[in-house]
């Protein structure tokens, strides 16, 4: 079982939580609060080293498009786009949309859950966010 | 020391299937060298530019030196630059820093991609630069088409005048021999395309292919040696990286660009208004909308009006990639940094035949290559003036 990350950064972005609720693994700087995913070993605004934090998956969807090309890996259609979380990052991710749902927009509120995406060798355990009630 | 462009050449773009790095390399440098009526053994470093030699044809190092081995060159210091669409005019930017530092006098710059074809396995070309979000299905046509969707939402720019970049586009084209596609296009031809990321359509997006692109630039040690006069002056190279400490960045606007193109307007001692006839990045239609603000050559959220009144095609106030652009010209990843380069260098020098803009005294290249964390990896802006 491949997780998100695990192909490109040599870990997986996902976390249980206490309640076993899946999370994304991100980094916190102790000093200026600054959030990042992927986490990152010094935080970027002031060099201090950063701990590890669980978020929660909540955010809003800064922009969300259409891809109905896909990429080696995918079936197409599927929506994608930034989510910016509630904790400070912004996050690229796939975010669900069946056929006959109004399209994800800017300003929709999201909430992640964790699917199987891509095909074949391509395919990760990764996460999706599915639009909540503002 | 002041660097001049003393002669350019480029191979046609395309898919050439027995082409090579090393024969679009040599092709691009002998006329280029031809240009300048400099003798190749005359260079005394080459700057070289390729963003996908390794991952398609197994040569990760040393491209500049295949090509210096081509063309008969040996014993010279070779920089080879890796900056995904940008890599061109970082080779661009070595090239002339080393000759304005007076480290050399006359130096050759090549861009050069094959991507038609690879030798053996490779990755898919796809998110160069973005391998976490490429493990998700990102593209680069996603990022844009998230740009243009808040461009739209943010200044109601509409679907047609970002459709318009890449038919006044391909208008230029059919005067460039060299550009990969030349037959013109509609609003309609755009619109009727098969959908790639919406609002983007596949005559919206650049397409792949081979090619390269050259330069011989000297110095005034370089000028005087070789006996040469050139009338080409670069007034400023300028390149830059990402932003990243800002996530929540605001994709109408690309905060990279704006500080590149200031750095190399204060270096020139020129302004948006004072370009005569410029060279944008437009891997995508939006893309040269959004650049023409950041650039400065229209107000924020205007740009969509500006290609819709034709200001900015031929016959135009600021006429913009007269050579086809990405879009029509082709995207050799490395070469098209100096293929900008090379049309603007007709273009300053009166070669450009039917896509001559009248007067043509100051030019302005502009070139973004890659992402990184949400923001791009690298930007360059290069500014050319008749001396």
């Amino acid at each position: 079982m491949t997780e998100l990350g695990e192909l490109s950064l040599g870990a997986s972005l996902l976390l249980r939580g206490p309640d076993s609720q899946y999370q994304l693994r991100a980094s916190v700087c102790p000093r200026c609060g600054d959030v990042r995913v992927p986490q990152r070993r010094w935080c970027p605004n002031d060099s201090t080293p950063c701990d590890q934090v669980g978020l929660s998956g909540a955010g809003t969807i800064y922009e969300a498009v259409n891809i109905l090309i896909p990429p080696q890996g995918f079936d197409a259609p599927f929506w994608a786009g930034y989510v910016d979380l509630d904790e400070g990052a912004r996050f690229f991710a796939q975010i669900a949309c069946t056929e006959g749902e109004a399209p994800p927009r800017h300003g929709d509120r999201v909430q992640m859950n964790v699917e199987w995406i891509g095909t074949g060798d391509r395919r990760v355990l990764a996460p999706v966010f599915a639009r909540v009630a503002n | 020391m002041t660097t001049y462009l003393a002669g350019v050449g480029m191979t046609p773009f395309g898919k050439f299937r027995d082409s090579t790095l090393a024969s679009l390399g040599s092709q691009a440098g002998r006329e280029a060298l031809a240009d300048a009526g400099v003798d190749p053994h005359a260079i005394e470093m080459i700057a070289c530019g390729s963003a996908r030699s390794g991952m398609l044809h197994a040569r990760e190092s040393g491209v500049g030196q295949l090509i210096g081995w081509d063309l008969g060159i040996e014993g010279v210091a070779v920089y080879n630059e890796k900056a995904f669409c940008a890599s061109g005019a970082v080779a661009f930017n070595i090239a002339h820093m080393a000759l304005a530092s007076g480290a050399h006098d006359v130096a050759l710059v090549v861009g050069v991609e094959k991507m038609s074809s690879r030798e053996g396995a490779g990755r898919p070309l796809t998110s160069d630069g973005m391998p976490l979000e490429g493990e998700q299905g990102f593209t680069p046509p996603a990022y844009y088409a998230m740009a243009a969707r808040r461009h739209m939402e943010t200044y109601g720019t509409t679907r047609e005048q970002i459709a318009s970049v890449a038919v006044k586009n391909r208008a230029a084209a059919q005067h460039n021999p060299k550009a990969q596609y030349r037959d013109p296009i509609t609003v309609d031809d755009v619109l009727g395309s098969k959908g790639v990321v919406w609002p983007l359509h596949l005559l919206d997006c650049c397409p792949t292919g081979d090619g390269a692109a050259a330069a011989v630039l000297v110095n005034e040690a370089g000028a005087e040696k070789l006996g040469l006069e050139p009338t080409v002056r670069v007034a400023a190279s300028v390149i830059g990286s990402g932003y990243y400490q800002k996530q929540d960045r605001d994709m109408t606007s690309f905060s990279l660009d704006k500080s590149t193109s200031a750095r190399a307007y204060e270096l020139a001692e020129l302004g948006p208004s004072d370009i005569d006839v410029a060279e944008v990045h437009d891997s995508f239609s939006v893309a040269e909308i959004i650049h023409y603000e950041d650039l400065g050559f229209c107000e924020p959220g205007t740009g969509g009006k500006l290609v819709e009144a034709g200001e900015t095609a031929l016959g135009g106030r600021i006429p913009v990639n007269t050579g086809g652009g990405l879009l029509n010209r082709g995207h050799p990843l490395g070469a098209t940094g100096v293929a900008q380069i090379v049309e603007l260098c007709d273009q300053l020098t009166g070669r450009a035949g039917e896509r001559q803009v009248a007067d043509a005294r100051t030019a302005l290249a502009h070139i973004s290559g890659g992402f990184h964390e949400g923001d791009f990896a690298t930007s360059g802006v290069t500014i050319l003036a008749v001396r």
